[in-house]
């Protein structure tokens, strides 16, 4: 018995260890390493945004409103005479704050579902995929517009919207590693020796599955954070006054021709934000050696 | 091949189902009473409370939720999307009205991006570790991370403010489909060409592909004969889910400049609390959505001999 | 004496790879004559597919190659690339392992072997996909078939339409790379007696690759033994078969079915930093005290054998008269020889 528990032991450690993060390949990888800095950066930006930004993001001045850059405004002024670059500065803590809890929520629903729903199969596994091939029937930026207009603007709408339309991705990605792990031996055995499926699950199954999670969720910061500035370019999500990228782009359409500083900054520190997590997801996946998920790449 | 379309078709209605419920119970969202809602929008702030009792009875909000849905669902049925709330047009003469915009501005776009995603991701794969393909690869990596609102306003202030050479918004003429489409264009090919490479460069290392060197064909005939039948299938694929990202981004390009397509209709309707139009759009987009899925699983099943001649037992 | 068809001469074969460099083919000299059957043996991973390959330069860039690989007095490492596709499938033609990976997915059995008479013969359409099912007919399989895709067909009829690709355009030399492995017994017979069959009758030769003695014992006119590289034995068949002059093929011979079954003991050499001395002393049962220092050279003998080790020397090697009375220096002077 205590034979083929090591046994078990065993392989399935020879199999973590042939999938284990390759972090020599990932520190190879030097525009990963550059995506992770970027985040390290913006963190930064977000946590210590009151030391860092000049102004008070909300404070307008009538007097100077529409100035371009100078050195008492890096980016200028908006038409309220509010500070862009503070704006910009105070930005990241929406931006990266949706993007985190929206991640952090969906990934435990999801892969929670996808457990389940992998695991038990049967009519439980049915119901789950059916209810995520109806979210998914929908495109999810339309989708998240609806869900977060009907609720009305703000932040909390975004976050529901976006977590509604978001957690499907990880139900199906972790359900189908749940499937191609049970075939494996040491699950099997597993089963054999303790059949506790919650055991099994936590101990064996949940561990595998973590490091597809994690890339996917890289990249999903990068696309909660492009959806939720849609929301609120397209003045369904934050609203002005708070300094939200995208709803400072759309405040700074009326000036594109004479100032177009008010939509450059604000658009340039998403693709920013969003490079940085796209490259690290991408750096993520090339040292897990994971080939390019088709439905991670289609939104 | 029909055993396959069957269950595809009979997985579709299911969805199908399921999504005329989600959109029905959109609805619901919207903080407070609907026939509240909706009169305040209808009639403006100074409504009287008998304005909205008929307004409830008018348009049914005063039977229970399941009636409602039942109900909504029969006329459904019979292609009924109901009436605009606001306006009170006919829902599906008024999408029938926007359709060949989206679509035309669907069809430019998703030409334009495969012109730059094809040509980008073959040579990629074939060039592959090139500074040609890393600088391809890093373009289209900065593309996935620039959204498209703000692709849409870079553009305008360039081609359109600054060099005057196209309009910003509006339709009509050629000219005024070539920003729209490019922005929406531009913003997907990243995606399918790295997508291409990837997928090329995959298929070029099987083995088939040595053996087909090994008969003595050159690289042309090898690539376009034995690569790129295979390296396409996962693109097809993908164009499914890319309609989806293409009816997405409709919205928001749309909006931005004022293309009078379903995308725009269905901001608009929001913004006005219109939850019949919002309801008709929103399923019209999902349905359309997923008969596209099936199309392109029925484009797969034709081009990939594997599912077409499934063993029929 | 019939003269060569295609003669390897040293030929030298390594790739790049993160743990180093792989010495797949060392010093490699072979001859295959007109109208003969050379089967070359060794086990999985010795470097004999490297070899098939690398006769109609199909290793990736990764593979650096010396030596000289000359085909009816054409050097084929030298020539330029568009040169070299004139000999693939028209002079050589070569049926590649795993005949269900080797076929395109998307295209059906007979458009492959169509394709072929239309790149290189100029056919039109129609006559090509009658040829094509000829070819098929020839092989076996009824031409109707040819417009099934891989994925219809069983192993053993897959290796049948690899038959047909490889002796489509009539090679003077076929290289079949093993045609029979994961094929059951009964198929593996008919297979192997069907390629043989049509090499015979076309008046071509082949380069029979296998892991499989016996295999290679029923078709072969001559028999090459590779081990870690390198080769270890070449003779006729009845030779080898009869008289092994190399511990290695008296091993093999001992695994086989009919006489013994025992397994060869020991895991095969590493190719990035192989055994010192003979590559073969690790795993040797006659092994001798220069064997472990010494690299022997390729020795001949009376006929045509020829074989690396420095018992042979002394004749018959068998079990129980392993008598290590070489020593080190005797080996030495056989190295200079």
């Amino acid at each position: 018995m205590t034979e083929v528990i090591e046994k078990t032991e065993i392989t399935e450690k020879a199999y973590l260890a042939e999938k284990r993060l390759n972090f020599g390949e990932f520190g190879k990888n030097r525009l990963a390493v550059s995506g992770l800095l970027l985040i390290a950066f913006l963190c930064i930006l977000a946590l210590f945004a009151p030391r860092i930004a000049p102004h008070d993001p909300l404070a307008q001045r009538l007097d100077s409103g529409l100035l371009f850059p100078s050195t008492e405004y890096p980016f200028g002024t908006d038409e309220l005479g509010r500070c862009i670059f503070s704006r910009v500065i105070y930005g990241t803590r929406i931006s990266l704050g949706i993007g985190l809890l929206v991640v952090a929520a969906t990934s435990v629903a999801g892969t929670s579902l996808g457990l389940l729903s992998g695991y038990r199969g049967g009519l439980l596994d049915e119901v789950i995929m059916r209810v995520v091939d109806i979210v998914m029937a929908f495109p999810n930026i339309i989708l998240a517009l609806v869900i977060a207009g009907l609720l009305g603007p703000g932040f909390s709408s975004v976050v529901l919207a976006l977590a509604f339309t978001q957690w499907p991705a990880y139900a199906r990605l972790v359900r189908g590693q749940v499937l191609s792990l049970r075939k494996r031996a040491f699950v099997e055995a597993a089963r054999a020796l303790r059949p506790s499926s919650f055991y099994i699950m936590r101990k064996h199954i949940l561990p595998n599955c973590m490091e597809p999670v994690i890339v996917l969720g890289t990249l999903e910061i990068a696309h909660v954070i492009i959806f939720a500035s849609a929301l609120s370019f397209l003045g369904l999500g934050i609203q002005a006054p708070d300094p939200e990228w995208g709803s400072m782009l759309k405040a700074g359409i009326p000036f594109l021709r004479t100032v177009s500083h008010l939509t450059f900054f604000p658009g340039l520190m998403i693709i920013f934000t969003v490079f940085a997590f796209n490259f690290a997801g991408d750096g993520l996946r090339d040292s897990l050696g994971q080939p390019a998920d088709q439905e991670v790449l289609a939104r | 091949m029909w055993k396959y379309i069957a269950k595809r078709l009979a997985m579709i209605s299911i969805v199908i189902a399921g999504v005329t419920l989600v959109a029905f119970s959109a609805m619901y969202l919207a903080p407070g009473d609907p026939a509240e809602v909706i009169a305040l929008a209808r009639y403006g702030e100074d409504l009287s409370a008998s304005q909205v009792e008929t307004l409830r009875v008018a348009e049914g909000f005063d039977a229970p939720v399941h009636v409602q849905y039942m109900i909504w669902l029969g006329h459904l049925l019979q292609l009924d999307l109901g009436k605009s709330l606001v306006t009170s047009e006919d829902v599906l003469t008024e999408i029938r009205q926007k359709l060949p915009a989206t679509a035309e501005l669907a069809i430019a776009s998703l030409l334009i991006s495969l012109l730059i995603a094809l040509p980008a991701g073959i040579l990629g794969a074939l060039r592959k570790n090139t500074l040609l393909d890393k600088s391809c690869m890093f373009v289209s990596l900065v593309g996935v991370s620039i959204p498209n609102f703000w692709l849409g306003l870079l553009l305008i202030w360039f081609f359109a403010l600054t060099l005057h050479m196209f309009p910003s918004y509006g339709y009509g003429s050629l000219k005024h489909i070539v920003l729209p489409a490019l922005t929406l264009g531009t913003s997907m090919s990243a995606v399918t060409a790295r997508l291409t490479r990837a997928s090329l460069l995959e298929v070029l290392g099987q083995e088939y592909i040595v053996a087909a060197r090994a008969r003595g064909f050159d690289e042309r005939t090898i690539l376009f004969r034995h690569a790129l039948k295979n390296a396409f299938l996962p693109v097809v694929t993908f164009a499914g889910m890319q309609f989806g990202y293409l009816l997405g981004g409709a919205v928001v390009v749309e909006t931005i400049f004022s293309w009078p397509g379903i995308g725009k209709l269905l901001v608009d309707s929001i913004f006005a609390m219109d939850f019949s139009m919002v309801q008709g759009c929103v399923l019209f987009i999902a349905v359309l959505f997923s008969l596209s899925s099936l199309a392109v699983d029925i484009l797969y099943a034709v081009l990939d001999p594997r599912i077409r001649y499934d063993r029929r037992d | 004496m019939s003269s060569p068809l295609l003669s390897i001469e040293d030929l030298n074969i390594s790739f790049k790879t993160s743990k180093g460099i792989v010495k797949a083919n060392q010093g490699i000299s072979l001859e295959v004559r007109e109208e003969e059957i050379l089967g070359l043996i060794g086990e999985t991973g010795c470097g004999k597919t490297t070899l098939g390959k690398a006769i109609l330069r199909l290793l990736s860039g990764k593979a650096t190659l010396e030596g000289k690989i000359v085909y009816r007095g054409t050097d084929l490492l030298t020539l330029p690339e568009k040169e070299m596709r004139r000999f693939r499938g028209k002079e050589i033609g070569i049926m590649l392992q795993n005949p269900s990976a080797c076929l395109n997915p998307v295209l059906s059995a007979g458009s492959q072997i169509a394709e072929i008479y239309r790149y290189h013969e100029g056919m039109g359409k129609k006559e090509a996909e009658k040829k094509a099912g000829k070819m098929l007919e020839l092989v076996g399989i009824s031409s109707s078939r040819g417009c099934e895709y891989p994925h219809q067909f069983s192993g053993g009829m897959l290796q049948r339409v690899m038959v047909a690709i490889g002796l489509a355009l009539r090679p003077g030399l076929l290289i079949a790379d093993e045609p029979t492995r994961g094929l059951d017994t009964d198929t593996k017979l008919q297979i192997s007696e069907l390629i043989a069959g049509l090499v015979r009758k076309e008046n071509s030769s082949m380069l029979l690759i296998t892991h499989d003695l016996e295999i290679a014992g029923r078709l072969a006119d001559r028999i090459a033994v590779m081990y870690a590289g390198e080769i270890v034995e070449i003779g006729k068949v009845a030779e080898i078969l009869s008289n092994p002059k190399h511990p290695y093929t008296l091993d093999l011979l001992h695994s086989l079915p009919g006489k013994g079954f025992r397994t060869v003991s020991g895991q095969p050499p590493s190719l990035v930093s192989p055994p010192s001395g003979c590559r073969y002393h690790p795993r040797c049962s006659f092994r001798l005290e220069a064997c472990s220092q010494v690299h022997p050279a390729l020795m001949g003998f009376e006929g045509e054998r020829l074989t690396r080790c420095f018992l042979s020397e002394k004749g018959r090697i068998n079990e129980t008269a392993a008598q290590p009375f070489l020593n080190a220096q005797s080996a030495l002077k056989c190295e200079e020889e």
